[in-house]
């Protein structure tokens, strides 16, 4: 049972990671590379906060802020470009970001990481068993969902749309394109930076090496596979994607084998639905 | 009175001079044809004034307030209102969607986006695509449409914004006859509306009925500027889109 609220925990950390990675890439068109950056952003600030004795309920807030905040400086880096050379960029950035947090090392203790000792507490309630932090984690889930849904259904997210289809053509309707691209992608990194700050707090333990390509990689996948400007479909491949892999514990392979393999599994199934889902499970946009 | 005026605009691309010092003025509640040849620069000045390219020299004044460094979407809410010679829709929207983009502008704002339930009002949007002519429910994906209907909902929707200038980059290009007439009909009851219109069109003939002012460009330059009967005589103009 143990393992079972284990997996359902990194389930709903990760759709929150991937829908709110959905938003900029599916919603928005902005094919944002440095998502992985403000799960990191938001993961880090959220440790040391609490490491310096903010409460836990305060960190976690200021996750989402702080990896806003760094959505705010990409854009504001990024916003001359399109296409190809926005994606490259948003790569630089989660590259110098990782850089930041391996070499900044009095404030993020480098390669050595950062223990999180910490007890969340949730409006006067103590969380003290995994079973806890599941229920906290769906809430927070159900919370971004219902914001996914609200910005699905509205006209702020037909806006969102029509700049990812032809900004051109949304400008020539008096929208102001510039400002639409700035909301989506700190929306996105605060999300991004909550999910961060959950993924600290329970694994106990954060290095900047959990957030680098391979994360990028997974999360990547679990949108493109789920399909793109579908919230429906990011939690549904999210589920699908991190207990598939999982599947292969349970197999008699040597230990070294389990990790190549995942990442085989995730390029297998990548390569499946592309070439026969093209548009991804529940997609409603071409992947371009 | 000069509702939008051009004053010494000039724009290159490169080594290309694009526009070269071109002046005219649009009159509010009339009809202005920009006609000129292939590659004279027609499209690249309503670029110009819709601020989705910036003059390298000049200024342009509308309702006589400087636009010429304002952005597009600016540009757009002061009032310019346009449509492209290559309809730019947006792929995955419905027909409702785009109508409903053209409102007004508070579907940027998110915070009252988010907490107010939004009102489709279908009927009404179903009744305007019904008057254009466009045989299909609101609820189409505009990829489902006909080139010549979403060339349509284009117009529809660029006289939907709110506007005080209508610039139309040729709206029959590329459409069936049966289109061809609605949107020129559209136009005559635009005209007879006293709507203030900046338009590119080939078809001198409608240009004819149609334009109570002709400016000829060619390679960047205002070659003649008049009457329709004066412009289309002019022989700059003919020799222009002729040759000598």
């Amino acid at each position: 049972m143990a393992y079972i609220i284990h997996i359902a925990i990194i389930i709903g950390i990760f759709a929150i990671l991937t829908v709110s990675l959905n938003l900029t890439i599916g919603f928005t068109g902005l094919l944002n590379l440095a998502h992985i950056a403000f799960f990191g952003i938001g993961a880090y600030t959220s440790a040391i906060l609490v490491m310096k004795g903010i409460p836990f309920f305060a960190s976690f807030i200021a996750a989402g802020v702080f990896a806003a905040m760094f959505g705010l400086l990409l854009i504001a880096l990024t916003q001359r470009l399109q296409g190809d050379y926005f994606a490259l960029a948003t790569l630089g950035f989660a590259f110098v970001t990782h850089s930041l947090l391996l070499n900044l090392d009095s404030i993020t203790r480098g390669p050595l990481g950062i223990v999180v000792s910490s007890n969340p507490r949730f409006f006067r309630v103590d969380i003290v068993t995994n079973f806890q932090y599941l229920i906290y984690v769906l809430i927070v889930l159900s919370l971004v969902l219902l914001l996914l849904y609200k910005i699905g259904k509205s006209r702020y997210g037909k806006v969102l749309q029509a700049v990812r289809d032809d900004e051109i053509g949304a400008q020539a309707l008096g929208k102001n394109v510039k400002k639409i691209k700035y909301q989506s992608v700190m929306l996105s990194a605060a999300m991004a930076g909550i999910a961060g700050s959950l993924f600290a707090h329970y694994i106990g333990f954060i290095d900047p090496a959990t957030f680098y390509l391979y994360d990028l990689i997974i999360i990547l996948t679990i949108v493109i596979v789920g399909g793109l400007a579908s919230t429906k479909g990011s939690v549904l491949a999210t589920i699908l994607l991190i207990i598939l892999p999982e599947l292969l514990r349970f197999l008699p392979l040597p230990h070294t084998a389990i990790g190549p393999l995942r990442l085989i599994t995730y390029a297998a199934i990548l390569i499946a639905v592309l070439m026969y889902k093209p548009r991804g499970l529940f997609g409603k946009v071409d992947f371009q | 009175m000069a509702l939008l005026q051009i004053h010494n605009i000039k724009k290159s691309f490169g080594g290309v001079h694009a526009i070269q010092g071109s002046n005219f003025s649009v009159e509010q509640g009339k009809i202005t044809a920009l006609i000129g040849p292939n590659g004279a620069g027609k499209t690249t000045l309503f670029n110009l004034i819709t601020g989705l390219l910036k003059p390298d020299s000049g200024t342009i004044t509308f309702q006589n307030k400087n636009i010429t460094k304002k952005p597009p979407h600016a540009i757009a809410n002061r009032g310019i209102s346009r449509t492209f010679q290559q309809v730019r829709l947006f792929h995955y929207l419905t027909i409702l969607d785009h109508l409903q983009m053209v409102e007004d502008n508070d579907d940027q704002k998110f915070c009252k986006q988010l907490l107010t339930k939004t009102n489709n009002n279908k009927k009404k949007h179903q009744d305007l695509i019904d008057s254009f002519g466009i045989d299909r429910t609101v609820d189409t994906i505009v990829s489902e449409l006909s080139y010549g209907q979403r060339k349509l909902l284009n117009i529809a929707m660029a006289l939907q914004k709110q506007h005080t200038l209508l610039l139309l980059d040729e709206p029959v290009a590329g459409v069936n006859s049966i289109i061809q007439e609605k949107i020129e009909t559209l136009l005559k009851q635009l005209k007879q509306q006293g709507e203030t219109i900046l338009l590119i069109d080939h078809d001198m003939n409608f240009i004819r009925q149609i334009a109570d002012h002709v400016i000829a460009l060619d390679a960047g330059v205002v070659i003649a500027e008049g009457s329709p009967k004066d412009v289309l005589n002019n022989p700059k103009v003919l020799e222009a889109y002729l040759g000598e």
